[in-house]
């Protein structure tokens, strides 16, 4: 594949946003979006194990399942090292930055199975990105990720509760502002086609 | 709580879909067509009574520290048993759900019913729980591409009901229309169902 | 006694118990693919082979004395008898022959879609500039959107159509979905699904060109 790992890094930004364009990664979204600075706080942490395991994952598949001829496995054991990974910084938050571990509550392990995370890299393995690429890759769609749910987090805030029926309140009115949102991002994607 | 109540409560009223606002993934992917959400629901009914299944049988001997990576393992496990299964009996079939297999093991339905149930309870209520939750699951699925497919191509499972005097809403295609269908979806279901809770 | 601590608590057991469950799983699973394998290889031969045949069979039965349909039950009696591998293409190739009349080519392409590498089966007429024919088989694109390529009122619209002329490949325009009327070098689009439309059509073009371009080096 060649384009470059600057252009990846910004087209998976915006034109190929991980979230309002591949549709990944939402119920974290979607739930913890309520506040601006739970909101970073997470973006942060997806970030972190994007870039993380993306690279983990590049590695475990072309120096492990691939000289062995188990692709078959690659689903397990990406997902198994994600998992690990988010354990792992569970177990850091919880020590260093408590505020946050309360705050994120479930929505820290779910990490583990934010589609965003698995999807990037099942999307190196299928577009054949190099470890350049797939860094740029992971780096790019998590602060794309981190783009959207501060967006979404700032929209919430500035919403006043009268303003949107009971019914609507919460996930009702997210869904519609993402969709708006995506709507919004289409018009991106000319712009740097690496899809 | 009786069998019948746990399945009541996973399917309806704590839907995990509409109540606990999760599965939305899969939900704007797969709903553009009836038979992909019929499919991946199935995939996800059977994904989660034989993990939720698994879980509960070794919750006694699993680490808290690990429990994570060991829900993870078991229930990507099962779906790609599945698969495999699916590849090698029903070709057909599995070509349509080849590319979901993916989708069902990030479902976060699976982790937040482990999590929440499986992994706290004895194994015959876990398995109910975890169907309950499919079922649920698969009927928002259904509702939803019920009506992005009716109005985007005309048809239901494939077969036409409008004639060719329709156009198909083009909006009904992409997902975002999925968005805006599931927040309907939301609200009806809140305003006629939670109010007085 | 009440200082003893189970073995459950000593840390060296979540290790094991994780590496016990890996085992457990990956095993059944090694083991299952292991045993489907030769199952699942067939099928996909099968299925790759009755596809290259039914790209075949209208010509096939024009020249042979039996039905499109005939042929195609005929299988794999009939594949052994009208296909064979060809050699010296760019791509791999087949050659469908009646009595060693040789009435049609059947190209096995790739080409780079929205989400990831496509695959096709390209039937053309034995001077290479018109298809006989597509059978998208491998795609990665989205389900019920760009995956819409491998249906048959897609890829029936490349029947009979020009794609190599003299100068080279002919570009192929593509329409809205709903357009009634359809120009030689115009083909529909899916509608939400326009890049992976287009990298069908910019699939045919460029493999055919280098398919071609291996004929004429070979003709030399």
């Amino acid at each position: 594949m060649d384009i470059s790992a600057f252009l990846l890094f910004w087209a998976a930004i915006f034109t190929s946003n991980i979230l309002l364009t591949n549709f990944l990664g939402m119920c974290s979204y979607l739930s913890v979006s309520k506040e601006v600075e739970s909101s970073l706080g997470l973006g942060i942490a997806v970030t972190f194990v994007l870039v993380f395991t993306t690279g983990l994952n590049w590695l475990a598949y072309r120096y492990l399942l691939v000289p062995f001829g188990i692709e078959y496995l690659q689903y397990i054991v990406f997902i198994i090292i994600i998992a690990a990974f988010v354990q792992l910084l569970e177990l850091l938050i919880e020590r260093y930055v408590p505020a946050l571990y309360y705050t994120l509550g479930i929505f820290l392990p779910l990490i583990t199975v934010n589609c965003a995370i698995f999807g990037v890299s099942l999307f190196m393995v299928i577009r054949d990105y190099s470890f350049i690429q797939s860094l740029a890759y992971g780096l790019g769609s998590g602060l794309g990720w981190l783009l959207a749910i501060l967006m979404l987090a700032g929209i919430r805030g500035r919403l006043r509760e009268k303003m949107v029926p009971q019914g609507l309140q919460g996930a009702g009115i997210s869904l519609i502002i993402t969709g708006i949102m995506a709507l919004a991002f289409i018009g991106f994607s000319g712009i740097a086609p690496i899809q | 709580m009786t069998r019948k109540e746990i399945f009541v409560t996973s399917a309806f009223r704590e839907n995990s879909v509409w109540k606990q606002i999760l599965g939305i993934c899969s939900s704007l992917a797969v709903t553009n067509l009836m038979l992909n959400s019929l499919i991946m629901g199935i995939g996800v009914i059977f994904a989660l009574a034989l993990s939720s299944l698994t879980v509960s049988l070794i919750r006694e001997y699993t680490p808290r520290s690990v429990r994570m990576i060991a829900q993870t393992l078991i229930m990507a496990a099962y779906v790609i048993m599945v698969d495999i299964l699916l590849k090698a009996f029903l070709p057909e079939i599995s070509k349509q759900l080849g590319p979901y297999v993916g989708l069902i093991i990030t479902n976060c339905i699976l982790m937040g019913r482990l999590e929440a149930f499986a992994s706290k309870n004895p194994p015959l209520d876990s398995v109910v729980d975890g169907i309950g939750a499919g079922i649920g699951y698969t009927l928002v699925l259904l509702a939803l591409s019920f009506v992005r497919e009716l109005f985007g191509f005309g048809t239901l499972f494939g077969m036409r009901i409008f004639g060719s005097w329709w156009t198909n809403w083009s909006i009904m295609v992409m997902a975002p229309s999925a968005f805006f269908l599931l927040a309907l979806l939301i609200w009806i279901v809140n305003t006629k169902y939670y109010k007085a809770g | 006694m009440a200082n003893e601590t189970s073995f459950r608590d000593r840390p060296v057991y979540p290790v094991l118990f994780i590496l016990l469950l890996s085992v457990v799983f990956v095993g059944i699973l090694a083991l299952m693919f292991r045993s489907n394998e030769p199952r699942i290889d067939r099928q996909r031969r099968e299925a790759y082979e009755k596809a290259v045949l039914a790209l075949c069979a209208d010509s096939l039965a024009s020249l042979s004395g039996s039905s499109a349909a005939q042929i195609m039950a005929a299988y794999p009696g009939s594949f052994t008898q009208y296909l064979g591998r060809e050699e010296g293409f760019a791509r791999p190739a087949f050659a469908a022959k009646v009595d060693g009349k040789l009435i049609a080519y059947v190209f096995d392409i790739t080409g780079k879609g929205l989400w990831g590498t496509m695959r096709a089966l390209a039937a053309t007429t034995p001077d290479l500039q018109t298809l006989l024919g597509i059978n998208v088989y491998e795609q990665v694109e989205t389900p019920g959107l760009g995956g819409r390529i491998e249906e048959e009122w897609f890829t029936s619209q490349f029947e009979r159509k020009r794609v190599l002329e003299a100068g080279g490949a002919v570009e192929l325009e593509l329409v809205p979905e709903g357009q009634a009327e359809l120009g030689p070098a115009q083909i529909r689009q899916i509608t939400g699904a326009t890049i992976t439309s287009k990298a069908v059509t910019d699939m045919l073009g460029s493999e055919l060109s280098r398919v071609a371009g291996s004929l004429r080096e070979e003709s030399k």
